[in-house]
């Protein structure tokens, strides 16, 4: 039996459990039912994390589905420094495989203050998988994505370049950054006391949307051609700089597009600033005779000027309002017609002041310069015109010789197409649709945007043969395409020096034309800035460039030759 | 006492069936975990690949590599130029589908036959039946 003393003890001892057991069942059901959500974020942040899921960036293609621009996924090495503990030789097992110093890898290992260091971003595959057979701690990869451009320089004024974020820098891939970057997707992923990921326990996922896909109007096939005719005049001119732009003048779409010097995308932080510039849309200049079509549209299309109108060319030198004009070459009496045809100065300033400042300022603003053309690329310039008010006296006979005025390249491709296509001045367009990159859905499609007639069908037609008179038997005879029959208009424009006068040793070559003339389906624009003396004239440097991309322009895209050249008639 | 038992037991047989279950379920995750990588890896690879491939058909690397070469490589004349599946129509009688693989022995005698007619230009532009797209 027990004594009391001991019921005491024992009563107590009961007691003293239940109050503890008591005590426990209260921090329980304080822990489990009336504040539980504390501890549950607590464990949440513990072993569930919100992983965030990267879009991937959208192609861009050419206008046969061929891909321009591609983003891969490549591995890319950071360390936790805390936890790295023999980091001497973590950096020499990982130097030769990340193709770093060792001593640079060895001094981020030891920034012990940091808990995060980028060992090597977007490292080679291989490479990769060597590293996570070695399991080193503290050392992880982690998959970024990066822009890839197969074609290296081809058509990369175009397409611009996007930054190590794939962030869009230039070109298209920065006019349609938004487009092209998607909107990322998150989903919640458990992990254990490894921080390996528990793919089965998780629960809510927002799928990331990949970037749309731009289809070009460019083709990969003319690009190259036209490059390779640009490249060819560039080097063995050794101009300063030059672009070509190829469009198709019946709808305004861009074919192709092109500057020297260029870069390759793939490599943007080693090219220049200078080799990144897209000239065709950012750079104005005079351009000189090829302005003189502009000249020829106002007075054929007012009908105060008729092909067979006479002028005479004062045998090559001209005093008018202060200053005296020259042509290349003394002309006499000329018509209207010779006077395109052979380029004649002084016989367009006399034309362009038989129809006054007002005509040719319309003229010249119904052609589209003076406003930017509206192309998807940035950096675009509208470049100079000015108002008839602001003219000074001799202003009436150089505008219409294509000083005065700043143009670009892209206003000039404008231009010619205004010509070739029979009067209508169409907006250039280098995007041709946009998809979903998963199902090829088409989200829009772009198509041909007239902006306004400028000439009757009947002016266009005239001047086609005025400009096919060029390069048959004009300035313009290095154009001439085998088996076909060209139209263009050459130009050399001398360049403004620093002190205001114009340049005897610097010049801007360019010529403007179509082919073929019966049915004009290339419309191409060459411009070289600064060829070296004594090569300089647009019709030596710029027309044999228009003659070899026209050429095997056309072969490509499946012409047959058709014609035999008025030279090949001489010979 | 014997009820208290047996519900202690079914107790502890479904906690144990259901920590079972979780952790099969936690192993289940790993190797879902390690099937993505994996699969993420390959399509990966995939991608690189096809880029390679891209990379290699660009123009701008073909011209480079014959330039290098010194292959000189020139358009055909007009005159070597053959229609788009001008010998498929010829040596395939009416009615047939293009994509029939093997060919008879009378096929065969009326290629041969086309052959010499042709002189042997047939090889240069019409393709076979296997290579017809």
């Amino acid at each position: 039996m027990l004594t009391a003393a001991q019921k005491t003890r024992v009563a107590l001892a009961v007691m003293g459990f239940l109050m503890a057991a008591a005590a426990l069942w209260a921090r329980l059901v304080w822990l489990q039912v009336i504040r539980p959500d504390h501890w549950v974020s607590i464990a949440r942040r513990q072993h569930l994390q919100v992983l965030e899921l990267a879009p991937t960036r959208g192609s861009i293609l050419d206008r046969n589905g061929k891909p321009l621009a591609v983003s891969l996924r490549l591995t890319s090495v950071f360390a936790d420094p805390r936890h790295v503990k023999d980091r001497p030789l973590v950096a020499a097992r990982l130097a030769p495989l990340l193709n770093r110093p060792e001593s640079e890898l060895l001094a981020k290992l030891s920034r012990k203050d940091r808990g995060f260091v980028w060992l090597a971003r977007r490292i080679p595959n291989s490479a990769a998988r060597k590293i996570r057979a070695m399991h080193l701690p503290a050392v992880h990869l982690v998959m970024e994505s990066q822009r890839f451009y197969p074609h290296g320089y081809l058509a990369s004024h175009v397409i611009g370049f996007s930054g190590l974020d794939t962030q869009g820098l230039e070109g298209l891939e920065l006019a349609c950054d938004r487009l092209l970057k998607g909107e990322p997707g998150w989903r919640w992923l458990a992990r254990d006391a490894r921080r390996r990921g528990v793919g089965a326990w998780e629960s809510g996922v927002v799928r990331p949307r990949d970037g749309l896909e731009l289809v070009l109007t460019l083709d990969t096939t003319l690009q190259y051609v036209a490059e390779r005719a640009l490249e060819e005049a560039w080097r063995s001119s050794g101009a300063k700089g030059a672009c070509i732009v190829v469009s198709d003048p019946a709808t305004g779409e861009v074919l192709a597009l092109a500057n020297r010097p260029s870069f390759d995308p793939n490599r943007f932080a080693k090219a220049q600033p200078e080799e990144r510039r897209n000239r065709a849309v950012t750079d104005t200049f005079e351009p000189g005779s090829v302005f003189k079509v502009v000249t020829a549209a106002v007075g054929l299309g007012t009908g105060r000027l008729r092909p067979e109108d006479k002028f005479d060319c004062e045998n090559g030198e001209y005093a008018v309002a202060g200053r005296v004009l020259h042509d290349h070459r003394p002309h006499g009496v000329l018509t209207f017609r010779e006077v395109i045809v052979q380029s004649s100065n002084i016989g367009v300033a006399k034309a362009a002041m038989q129809l006054g400042p007002q005509p040719i300022y319309q003229g010249i603003r119904a052609f589209g310069f003076g406003d930017r053309t509206g192309l998807e690329l940035p950096g675009e310039v509208g470049g100079t015109v000015k108002h008839p008010r602001e003219w000074s006296r001799p202003t009436i006979t150089t505008v219409p010789m294509g000083h005065e005025v700043a143009v670009t390249a892209m206003q000039l491709s404008q231009l010619i197409s205004v010509v070739a296509n029979g009067g209508r001045l169409l907006r250039p367009w280098i995007i041709r649709e946009i998809r979903e990159p998963s199902s090829g859905q088409v989200v829009k499609r772009f198509g041909p945007r007239p902006v306004r007639r400028v000439v009757t069908r009947e002016t266009a037609a005239l001047l086609q043969e005025f400009l096919a008179s060029v390069v048959d038997h004009g300035t313009g005879k290095l154009a001439q395409v085998p088996g076909f029959r060209a139209a263009g208009k050459t130009g050399t424009a001398q360049k403004l020096e620093p002190n205001g006068q114009y340049s005897h040793s610097r010049f801007m070559a360019s010529f403007i034309g179509f082919a073929p003339v019966e049915r004009p389906r290339l419309a191409i624009v060459v411009v070289v800035d600064e060829p070296r003396y004594p090569n300089y004239y647009g019709g030596t440097v710029a027309a044999p460039v228009f003659k070899r991309a026209a050429a095997d322009a056309l072969a490509y895209l499946g012409y047959r030759p058709m014609r035999v050249t008025a030279r090949k008639k001489e010979d | 006492m014997s009820r208290f038992f047996i519900s202690l037991i079914v107790g502890t047989c479904l906690a144990l069936g259901i920590v079972q279950q979780r952790v099969w379920l936690i192993s289940l995750g790993y190797r879902v975990e390690a099937s993505a990588a994996v699969r993420d890896d390959l399509l990966d690879q995939h991608r690189v690949l096809e880029y390679n491939v891209l990379a290699l058909e660009s123009p701008v690397i073909l011209d480079g590599r014959l330039a290098r070469r010194d292959v000189q490589l020139t358009p055909p004349k007009a005159v070597e130029i053959l229609p788009h599946r001008f010998g498929t129509h010829l040596s395939q009688p009416a009615g047939l589908p293009l994509s029939q693989p093997e060919s008879s022995w009378w096929q065969q005698a009326w290629e041969a036959t086309t052959h010499w007619f042709e002189g042997g230009q047939q090889a240069v532009a019409a393709p076979t039946l296997r290579e017809d797209r």
